[in-house]
């Protein structure tokens, strides 16, 4: 159901004589002509106003009243005690962090006023900034900063932050010593992640209390969650703009979208890419807003698959994938202007200067058609390349059903049959089915898709890639080696430039050395606001969003 | 009452039956519930310990035999367990979206009569006219049109063009309106062409033939005596559309987002949330099969032909 799939027709019923039936056909010709009047009529309506730039007076405050359509309500609420609403994964606005990472993935103090770090005793000591007022109007003290990150230690035990029950410390009001049961070099990184934003201490999780530019006002499941300006917020210069915003949980997006055009929404996230060029018209009712990208599309290698799952293993084989496909052609057909073909896994503002040491394969069939030649796979009868009697069949697992991500492989099959690689594509109906079998090993290559949401630069290497990570589906994935080698170097970098230098060495080692990870496409985040909207820049992280300097105009 | 009996421990053998069904698909489902439910709370892949831990809490690690009796268990009070994303009752979750569904479901019904029995009779009464035709025509675009296109094309005119309605939500009487449209269409085609051919078929029969003969105005006659015979069997087809309207349901209130049973459906499904899924399926299957025992028992009531030949006397 969150597919983005556009308008279709059910199967034509079948006449006495195998033809689709009259009646069907009228049916459809009819509906067809119905909706292409429509489109026809909205394509004439008038421009109702100007970009997301164009000046306006603010409405009065009382009018700014944003409504927002995202996705499927996905919070979790089902704990007394967690501390999910309102951070994620919809961030609304209602809790502030110690650090945050902003639109260009860089760390930004927020509530840490500033931290420094002591390796002899592996502890981070955070000063608070001071007179931060919660909504409920106590100061921000350390108690709440523990009481915090206890609850979320408490709800989420064996962490990829190292953090244990006895990890966090008050050492007086405004400062709190956290000590990570391992070293943990990028510590302050992984708590800009919105779910570390502060609670106040005591407050009921389902009445959230935090220190953001918006307070908590109402949540319904499944339908809808409000928050309103919070007057005291202690940032001025980041005082909300608008009175109230509401989230509506829609998530059909084709609806969403409708409802943006007609005006019943103000902002909706997730615009299918197959509607974008109507909707760039000059006439739409709406603009489109994206994001730089921040998510990444890409094939990976199961390289210590058993029988039947051993193609991975064979480099040749990974280096001619890299070589077959072309990924601006992908990239065109499957997304049009909502990606960019892709080199990497990782965004480049995140490695910084070192993201140019990662080149990826230069597109090149007959590269491909070589490797593979000289690796002893030979071309049979029926164009599929053979070896010993065994086909070059690759069972390609594709992890989430959009319909972006059923066009994406298509193509790629299609490349990789021009130069003698068999695939056989695998949708996989949910995230759960996809889990099972990226656990399971039994896949060739599976197509997955990467969110950086936080400012750890080997956030991604080191969930995927890394042999002694705790996420089972690494033993299928990571090749040991110079990659842990560098993933190692980036968690124990002592400064964040160090650190993105190891993560593009770790990068480059996956892409350009061991082909175990095919880059296909940068995503952006896009959004369709109505055009009384301003100033609203869409963070290349969902869950990092931010709505504060979002207005509207009269 | 025998034949009432026997039709009520059919049920419950039913129910009993979903009820094993519905827990054994949880079960044999592809992929970890415990392993997404920690995806969908970290927003990464978790650890073994990590998954063991909530596999334990979610009490997935004991035997498939105590899970099932545990959720029969559960059955038995009524609770029908707790919704592994809210924590909530499933029963509470159930019972509080069932009235936005049945409303929808009640006003769609209402409006498919509202626009069928005019519209049938209409057609009946001018065999070959051109509002016969018309009906016929509006009939098979009822029926032929999928909910989810209808849905759209709905919304595109009056939310996006006219922007006279609301495209998605709930709360007042105009959230209402598209639902039930998108609903309501396609069983008003059905409808419109049962009672078409139920009154057609009525208008040959020797009793309305006798009305005329004794100078009955023909209006009466259609609406007093053709109809009333035409709309006993359309009783159990209405009450038989009953499935077909929570069905239909599932698609159209997650469209428009009408927080009902359909919509929360879907929700648990995407979510794997387990025990919400059976607790529905099992509720919406009793929903199906008394509904469908109501409408067998309205008929009886209504058409004494049908008591008689159950009894052996016709």
């Amino acid at each position: 159901m969150d597919g983005s799939s556009v308008l279709t027709l059910s199967p034509a019923p079948v006449g006495p004589r195998g033809r689709p039936s009259t009646a069907h056909v009228i049916t459809t010709a009819s509906a067809i002509v119905a909706l292409a009047a429509l489109s026809s009529a909205c394509r004439e309506r008038p421009r109702s106003g100007g970009t997301d730039v164009a000046p306006g007076t603010p409405a009065p405050i009382e009018q700014q009243m944003l409504q927002v359509g995202v996705g499927a309500d996905r919070y979790l609420t089902e704990l007394p005690s967690r501390p999910d609403l309102g951070k994620y994964p919809l961030n609304a606005g209602v809790f502030d962090t110690l650090v945050r990472m902003d639109e260009r993935f860089q760390l930004e103090p927020m509530l840490a006023e500033r931290w420094i770090y002591d390796p002899p005793t592996n502890t981070y000591r955070f000063t608070l900034r001071r007179a931060v007022r919660f909504h409920d109007g106590a100061e921000l003290t350390a108690e709440d900063v523990k009481y915090t990150f206890d609850l979320i230690i408490s709800s989420y035990p064996h962490n990829y932050e190292e953090l244990g029950s006895e990890s966090v410390r008050v050492a007086d009001r405004y400062t709190v010593e956290v000590t990570p049961t391992r070293t943990n070099r990028r510590l302050v990184e992984q708590i800009a992640h919105p779910i570390w934003g502060i609670n106040r201490r005591g407050s009921n999780p389902r009445q959230p209390v935090g220190t953001g530019p918006f307070r908590f006002n109402d949540y319904e499941m499944n339908t809808r969650f409000t928050v309103e300006r919070f007057d005291d917020y202690w940032d001025p210069a980041r005082l909300a703009r608008t009175r109230m915003l509401t989230f509506r949980f829609v998530g059909d997006p084709q609806a969403r979208l409708l409802a943006a055009q007609g005006g019943q929404l103000d902002l909706v996230s997730d615009v299918p890419p197959p509607a974008i060029p109507t909707l760039e018209r000059h006439d739409s009712p709406v603009q489109i807003i994206r994001s730089d990208i921040g998510t990444f599309d890409a094939l990976n290698f199961n390289i210590h698959g058993g029988e039947p799952f051993t193609f991975g293993r064979d480099p040749a084989i990974r280096r001619a994938v890299g070589l077959a496909i072309d990924r601006t052609a992908v990239v065109q057909t499957a997304w049009g202007n909502a990606a960019d073909p892709s080199t990497t896994w990782i965004p480049p503002a995140v490695l910084g200067e070192h993201a140019s040491r990662i080149t990826a394969p230069v597109f090149s069939p007959d590269g491909a058609r070589r490797v593979l030649d000289a690796a002893g796979w030979r071309v049979g009868p029926d164009g599929i390349r053979q070896r010993n009697g065994r086909r070059l069949s690759l069972a390609y697992s594709v992890s989430f059903p959009t319909s972006e991500h059923r066009t994406a492989p298509e193509l790629i099959q299609r490349h990789l049959k021009e130069v003698g690689i068999e695939t056989r594509i695998e949708l996989m109906a949910d995230a759960g089915v996809s889990g099972a079998r990226r656990r399971s090993g039994e896949y060739d290559i599976v197509h997955l898709t990467g969110n950086q949401n936080e400012p750890y630069p080997c956030f991604l290497p080191d969930l995927q890639y890394y042999s002694k990570s705790m996420a089972a589906p690494t033993r299928w994935t990571a090749p040991g080696g110079a990659t842990d080698r560098a993933i190692e170097a980036c968690r124990g970098a002592a400064d964040i430039a160090e650190a993105r230098r190891h993560s593009a060495a770790a990068i480059h080692q996956l892409v350009d050395v061991e082909h175990i990870l095919v880059p296909i496409a940068g995503l952006r985040r896009i959004w369709a606001a109505g055009r009384k909207v301003r100033s609203f820049v869409a963070h290349p992280s969902d869950t990092n969003q931010r709505w504060e300097a979002v207005y509207l105009v009269r | 009452m025998p034949y009432l009996i026997r039709r009520l421990a059919s049920l419950i053998v039913v129910l009993v039956g979903v009820s094993t069904v519905s827990f054994a698909l949880g079960v044999l489902a592809p992929g970890d519930p415990a392993e997404l439910w920690l995806e969908r709370a970290l927003g990464r892949p978790p650890s073994d310990i990590q998954i063991q831990a909530q596999r334990q809490r979610m009490g997935l690690d004991r035997p498939l035999a105590v899970q099932y009796l545990t959720w029969l268990n559960g059955l038995r009070s009524g609770e029908l367990g707790q919704s592994w994303g809210t924590g909530r009752g499933v029963f509470r979750e159930l019972s509080e979206a069932l009235p936005r569904t049945v409303l929808l479901a009640v006003a769609a019904l209402t409006a498919a009569i509202g626009i069928a029995v005019p519209l049938g009779v209409a057609a009946a009464a001018r065999p070959g006219s051109l509002i016969d035709h018309a009906s016929r025509a509006a009939a098979v675009l009822g029926t032929s049109l999928p909910t989810f296109f209808l849905g759209y094309i709905l919304m595109l005119l009056f939310g996006v063009q006219l922007r006279l309605l609301p495209v998605f939500g709930s709360g007042s009487a105009s959230h209402l309106v598209l639902p039930t449209m998108t609903l309501g269409f396609g069983l008003a085609g059905v409808f419109t062409r049962v009672i078409r051919s139920n009154v057609l078929a009525s208008l040959g029969e020797e009793y309305v033939l006798s009305a005329r003969a004794r100078g009955v105005p023909g209006r009466l006659v259609l609406y007093r005596h053709a109809l009333r015979a035409a709309l006993i069997p359309f009783v159990t087809i209405a009450g038989l559309s009953l499935g077909h309207l929570l069905s239909g349901a599932v698609i159209v209130e997650w469209i428009f987002s009408w927080p009902g049973l359909g919509k929360l459906g879907v929700d648990a499904i995407q979510n794997r949330d387990y025990p919400l899924i059976q607790g529905w399926v099992l509720f919406m299957s009793a929903v199906f099969a008394v509904s469908s025992l109501a409408a067998d028992l309205t008929y009886q009531w209504l058409d004494p032909r049908v008591r008689l030949a159950k009894s052996g006397v016709a």
